[in-house]
């Protein structure tokens, strides 16, 4: 997305290294923004919360907390392979990057499938997002968490591909490292909704 | 950089005009649509002020062109309904779809990349796609005005349950859900820009263009950029919340216990009305402050370049305006003194909000500073800069009726809130685009626009405006209140009607004010004056380029010598010094900053 | 199009101050600033503290628009001659920061006691008098507790209009049975949205007891003590509204100039007051004497737009002596309620769970 001849200043290898701190720096950006989304849903959360506290509490016991918590491992362990494959890319390490790639998406699509169940038991029981203000907030926050999951798994997949062609190479790793930086933020707004969602009773 | 670095431009009509990844190409992309929007707003605005003046009767001439149109009858009168369905457009659309757009997709694109020597922004292709969901989201709003029910009509402000609630018979169609598609759609092309802009501004300055070189248009888009970053997500949150409201049957923002007609709302409840109104302001105030620092920033820049005087207190006129945003995101509350939050509450928010006009009247001193001993020169841009100043400062000061608590809880929703805001945003703002399209007009078209037609433009616009908007004031301490088709209805209104015909009338000679400037635009784009690169002898990089613009903007990667308000330097030969000219010997301007790691 | 481009630079500056502004103040102040006021609890105080924010706001104004006339007219560019070149002056900015941080300071300071009178001091004891407001799309109910002082009970009077004794501190509670209304008493400067799932209480105290004046055809508001002679005991009160002007037949825009004097008069009474007191003091040609008032109402309106209907969304305030309020309430309480009514209320207020409530 990034072309260097828009690089201001600076002679060829230059532009090459501030073209990877640039993006590196238009990523942070916008997961501050993404921060911003996600901290107004959390808003929401405690102020409903605060409105009905009982009812949140007994809602919460409904939710399944054993296989949240696998999804939290599936998660955590997902950041340490991005990290590996990162640091592989950056090393021009064609297999490596592959590798930690594949991982990464295999383990993302783990915590969709179980989602998926937990979603499916939930509606199987006839809980919907309309069934009180708990279900509704669960759904939200948990919901948009998954679309940020899929958009990562989906741009991870493309990384694969790309990657498996051996184009990061000579320290031309920008995607790379700027999809894991998105990678590790959807894996920390999970480190919130776990225990406001599941643990709080 | 060497030359054979850049890329060649695009050949096919394709590349060149739909999918550019051109910054000047994308602004304006962005300025026609916005203009296009601005008739359509405008010409709302003139139909609810037919209504107002005149309720009940069939608009001339127009009323039977758009009876097709859901809010206007088969007899060319504008319904009940209709009314509210007009504000709620017009009001939705001047702000998403006029002004954000024209300050800062159409001008933040075209002049960040000029201002800091660029070739381009930072992401030109993610800035083409920031186009391309505004382009949607546009096709959304517009084509609620034809969608069975009618478009959204809950007010700009779409406040819960009204809005939320399908059943409370008003918010049924799909309007009020293509409304907050579109706003989601807008809302993500903004943050887009704004992530964008802050890496082009923070990453892309030409060498020697330090923090304290930067010209205070670019200034103000910095902030506002920040702005959209961190405060856009917020709305866009919101409007998730209530479209699920709307779509799956949640109940984010309806409790329990509501019976609109009668009838159990069948949600589950457990919302909180006011959520919404804390969540939307949060965003929305900050967003008036977006209505107006760019127009700030344009402000500066002309009038420092006409009145060939380097601007007043530069370092204080760019912590003003970070001080703005800062103080912007504290004072939410003041939209909500009656609303039914705690009372203890309203005292903190009057506090905050009575400090916002502090750095607001550091700047209003500043720009009075710069002209105190200047040289003018009236041209037309500078005409319009000077409105912007003159309005803003009555908008601005009519905004301290409203911090006082006490004060407000009698003119909110009224008509001097109404009165409030167009002083700002039509009289501040819109100037500050009339004198920058003026302005830059050459840079955009390699034209002149014709300066007698763009002086007359701008004399009607100010007398229009100020006859149609001075006396809502009244309207609103006779406790006129604001969203009402038919004042009429109310004893203590009757005797302030007359006034409100007399609006009206100013309303369309302003309004037929603008035709001058559409006539203007397309003669001077077609057959003005061919621009000179510099035509009105000013300083910042983009007047070091050809007229038009070359599609990669800078040949050679300029260097900054100067801060951009070198005017009327001593010593120097000509009253300015462009900011690429290393000769200006010792007077080099404030060399804050000067230099930048690069 | 030559001679255009010789327009005067201030002009359209000058034009617009010289004329609009005065024009619209002189307009203005010929029915005064703002509507009649007759809240004497501290009905006085906001308006006072809207006249000092105006004075301030027009020094202010004056001082920068005059600084910006007079740059205009003495710095406008001239042969041979150079602006002054300068970057600041240090001085003159911390100047103009402090003064104004000063006064902004002061002014919020000064109205905290006032906004906490208005809404987190309310009045308490045996002689306050309670409503409760129920609003819907699109009218406004009020609930009086009847001759026993009690909510809930079977003597509460229920009624569409708000009727209030003189000079005793009122105190409403607000609920919504749907959407965001906001109740709105122009004349005594209330206004308070009511919130569906809250439940907010305002307070007010009338001062004077607005009548109709049917010499002059306008709204007189008069001191309970110098209208004995409205103090008759009136039954059976049927409230129908008697416009005394039907507006409907003429159209506002013929009246022409100025302010439309004769056509301030809607005059909403209870049938029998009004014909009661016309009928005592009136003399052959109504000229004089106190009999020339009517017993009128002010204006109810709701603030927020909640909807279709809601600027037609309105109702009457009575502000009348204590006797005859309590006689009425008399009358009302032995009505009753029926069962749709007392339904709407129970769910409610008896029923509802609200999130916040003042009481
Ligand atoms: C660009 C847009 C813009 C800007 C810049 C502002 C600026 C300000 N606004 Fe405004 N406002 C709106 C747009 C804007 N507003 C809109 C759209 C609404 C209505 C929304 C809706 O409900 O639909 C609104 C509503 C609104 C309200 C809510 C009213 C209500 O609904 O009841 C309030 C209340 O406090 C308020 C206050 C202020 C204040 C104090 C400022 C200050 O920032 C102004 C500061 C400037 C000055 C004060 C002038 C210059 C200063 C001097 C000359 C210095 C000396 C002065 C003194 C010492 C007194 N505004
Ligand atoms: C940037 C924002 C902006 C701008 C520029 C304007 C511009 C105008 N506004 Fe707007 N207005 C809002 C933002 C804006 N408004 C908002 C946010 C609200 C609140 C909505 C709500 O309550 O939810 C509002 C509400 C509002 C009301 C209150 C309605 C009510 O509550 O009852 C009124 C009433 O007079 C009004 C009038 C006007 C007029 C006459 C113009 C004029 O200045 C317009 C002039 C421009 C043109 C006319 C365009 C040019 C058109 C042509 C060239 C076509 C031909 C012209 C003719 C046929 C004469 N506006
Ligand atoms: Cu109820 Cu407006
Ligand atoms: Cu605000």
């Amino acid at each position: 997305m990034y072309q260097p001849v828009a690089v201001a200043a600076g002679d060829h290898a230059q532009a090459h290294e501030s073209e990877h701190e640039v993006s590196k720096f238009g990523m942070w950006l916008f997961l501050a923004s993404e921060v911003m989304f996600f901290a107004a849903f959390i808003a929401a959360y405690v102020v409903l919360r605060a409105h009905s506290r009982g009812a949140f509490a007994e809602a919460a016991r409904e939710l399944n907390v054993v296989l949240a918590a696998v999804n939290t491992l599936a998660l955590i362990t997902s950041s340490l392979t991005m990290v590996l494959a990162v640091g592989a890319a950056q090393r021009g390490d064609r297999r490596g990057t592959v590798r930690g790639l594949a991982a990464t998406i295999a383990l993302g699509c783990v915590f969709l499938v179980i989602k998926y169940f937990e979603y499916s038991a939930k509606f199987h029981h006839g809980i919907y997002p309309s069934t009180n203000a708990f279900f509704g907030c669960y759904f939200l926050l948990t919901g948009f968490h998954g679309l940020h999951v899929l958009a990562g798994i989906i741009a991870l997949s493309i990384l694969l591909v790309v990657a498996s062609r051996g184009v990061f190479r000579d320290g031309y790793y920008t995607p790379v490292e700027c999809t894991g930086l998105y990678w590790h933020l959807v894996d920390v707004v999970w480190i919130f909704l776990f225990p406001i969602l599941y643990l709080l009773h | 950089m060497s030359n054979d670095h850049i890329h060649p431009p695009p050949s096919s009509f394709f590349y060149k005009y739909i999918w550019s990844t051109d910054h000047k190409v994308i602004g304006k992309q962005y300025l026609f649509t916005a203009f296009f929007f601005l008739l359509v707003g405008g010409l709302m605005a003139m139909l609810m002020r037919w209504q107002l003046a005149y309720p009940g009767s069939p608009v001339p001439v127009l009323g039977k062109m758009l009876s097709a149109l859901a809010f206007i009858d088969d007899d060319g009168r504008v319904t009940e309904e209709g009314f509210n369905q007009l504000v709620t457009m017009h009001g939705t659309i001047m702000i998403f779809f006029v002004v954000i757009p024209i300050l800062v997709g159409a001008f933040g694109n075209f002049l960040i990349p000029l201002h800091v020597g660029a070739r381009d922004v930072a992401f030109p292709v993610l800035n083409a796609l920031s186009y391309w969901l505004f382009l949607p989201a546009s096709v959304l709003i517009f084509a609620s005005l034809f969608v069975e029910g009618g478009p959204a009509q809950a007010g700009w402000t779409s406040y819960a349950p009204l809005a939320d609630l399908t059943q409370t018979g008003f918010s049924a169609g799909h309007g009020q859900t293509l409304w907050l598609l579109a706003l989601f759609l807008v809302g993500w092309a903004s943050i887009l820009g704004g992530f964008n802009f802050l890496t082009t501004i923070i990453k892309l300055r030409a060498p020697g263009l330090g923090w304290g070189r930067l010209p205070l248009v670019t200034w103000a888009q910095f902030i506002t950029a920040v702005f959209q970053l961190l405060a856009t997500p917020v709305l866009a949150a919101a409007l998730c919340l209530m479209l699920v409201d709307r779509l799956l049957g949640t109940s984010f923002f309806i409790p329990e216990h509501v019976y609109p007609g009668d009838v159990a709302s069948g949600r589950s409840g457990g919302g909180v009305v006011l959520m919404w109104q804390h969540i939307f302001w949060f965003y929305s105030h900050p967003a008036v402050y977006i209505l107006v620092l760019p127009g700030m920033g344009i402000a500066s820049d002309l009038i420092s370049t006409f009145a060939r005087k380097p601007i007043f207190g530069y370092k204080a006129m760019v912590a003003s305006m970070a001080s703005i945003m800062g103080l912007g995101f504290i004072v939410w509350g003041h939209h909500m003194f009656v609303s039914g939050m705690q009372p203890v509450m309203g005292k903190t928010f009057m506090i905050s909000t009575m400090l916002i006009a502090l750095p607001s009247g550091v700047k209003v001193f500043n720009w009075l500073g710069t002209l105190w001993g200047s040289s003018i020169r009236f041209t037309a841009p500078m005409l319009c800069g000077l409105s912007f100043l003159s309005m803003f400062i009555i908008g601005g000061l009519s905004g301290l009726f409203m911090a006082a608590t006490p004060v407000d809880i009698f003119i909110h929703d009224t008509y001097y809130i109404v009165a409030h805001f167009h002083y700002i945003v039509f009289g501040g703002t819109l100037f500050a685009v009339f004198g920058g399209f003026y302005f830059w007009f050459p840079k955009m078209f390699g034209r002149m626009m014709h300066e007698g037609l763009a002086k007359l433009h701008c004399a009607l616009t100010f007398v229009g405006f100020n006859l149609a908007f001075f006396p809502m004031h009244f309207l609103g301490e006779a406790g006129h209140m604001r969203r009402i088709s038919t004042p009429t209805e109310y004893e203590w209104l009757m005797p302030v009607q007359p006034m409100n015909v007399f609006i009206s009338h100013s309303a369309f000679l302003l309004g037929a004010a603008q035709l001058i400037f559409l006539f203007n635009f397309f003669w001077s784009w077609v057959a003005g004056r061919r621009a000179e690169p510099n035509p009105w002898q000013s300083n910042t990089l983009e007047w070091t380029t050809p007229s038009p613009i070359p599609y990669y903007n800078f040949d050679k990667v300029p260097t900054v010598h100067h801060g951009p308000y070198e005017y009327s330097t001593a010593g120097a030969e000509t009253d300015w010094t462009p900011q690429d000219r290393p000769d200006a010997g010792p007077a080099a301007g404030p060399a804050a900053g000067a230099g930048k790691g690069h | 199009m030559h001679c255009l481009s010789r327009i005067r630079s201030g002009l359209p500056l000058l034009v617009t101050l010289a004329v609009a502004l005065p024009w619209g103040a002189a307009e203005a102040a010929e029915w005064g600033w703002l509507p009649p006021n007759i809240n004497s609890a501290y009905g006085d105080e906001v308006d006072d503290l809207y006249l000092v924010i105006m004075y301030l706001v027009l020094v202010m104004f004056a001082l920068t628009e005059g600084a910006l006339l007079v740059s205009c007219l003495l710095f406008r560019r001239r042969e041979g001659h150079r602006a002054r070149y300068s970057h600041g002056n240090l001085r003159a900015e911390l100047f103009w920061s402090v003064v104004p941080a000063i006064i902004l300071v002061w002014l919020a300071l000064v109205q905290t006691d006032t906004w906490a009178k208005v809404r987190e001091r309310f009045p308490t004891g045996p002689e306050v008098y309670r409503v409760q407001a129920l609003a819907e799309q699109f009218s406004w109910n009020f609930r009086y507790p009847g001759t026993d002082g009690q909510f809930g009970t079977a003597d509460d009077a229920y009624d569409g209009t708000l009727v209030v004794p003189v000079r005793t501190p009122v105190v409403i509670t607000l609920a919504s049975k749907d959407v965001i209304h906001s109740l709105f008493l122009p004349h005594l400067r209330v206004k308070q949205d009511t919130v569906p799932g809250l439940r907010i209480k305002v307070w007010f105290e009338a001062g004077r007891v607005p009548c109709w004046d049917l010499t002059r055809q306008e709204l007189a508001l008069l001191d309970p003590e110098d209208m004995d002679a409205a103090r008759v005991a009136v039954e059976g009160f049927a409230f129908q509204e008697t416009r005394v002007v039907d507006l409907e037949s003429r159209e506002p825009w013929d009246e022409g100039k100025g302010l439309w004097k004769g056509l301030k008069a809607f005059a909403y009474a209870p049938a029998g007051a009004a014909a009661r007191i016309r009928h005592r003091g009136a003399t052959a040609d109504g000229a004089h004497g106190e009999a020339q008032y009517a017993l009128h109402s002010l204006d109810v309106a709701c603030a927020e737009l909640c909807g279709l209907g809601h600027f037609r969304m309105k109702s009457r305030l009575f502000i009348w002596p204590r006797d005859m309020v309590d006689a009425w309430m008399a009358a009302k309480a032995a009505q009753g309620a029926d069962r749709q009514l007392a339904k709407k209320w129970r769910r409610i207020y008896d029923e509802g769970h609200p999130h916040w409530n003042q009481d």
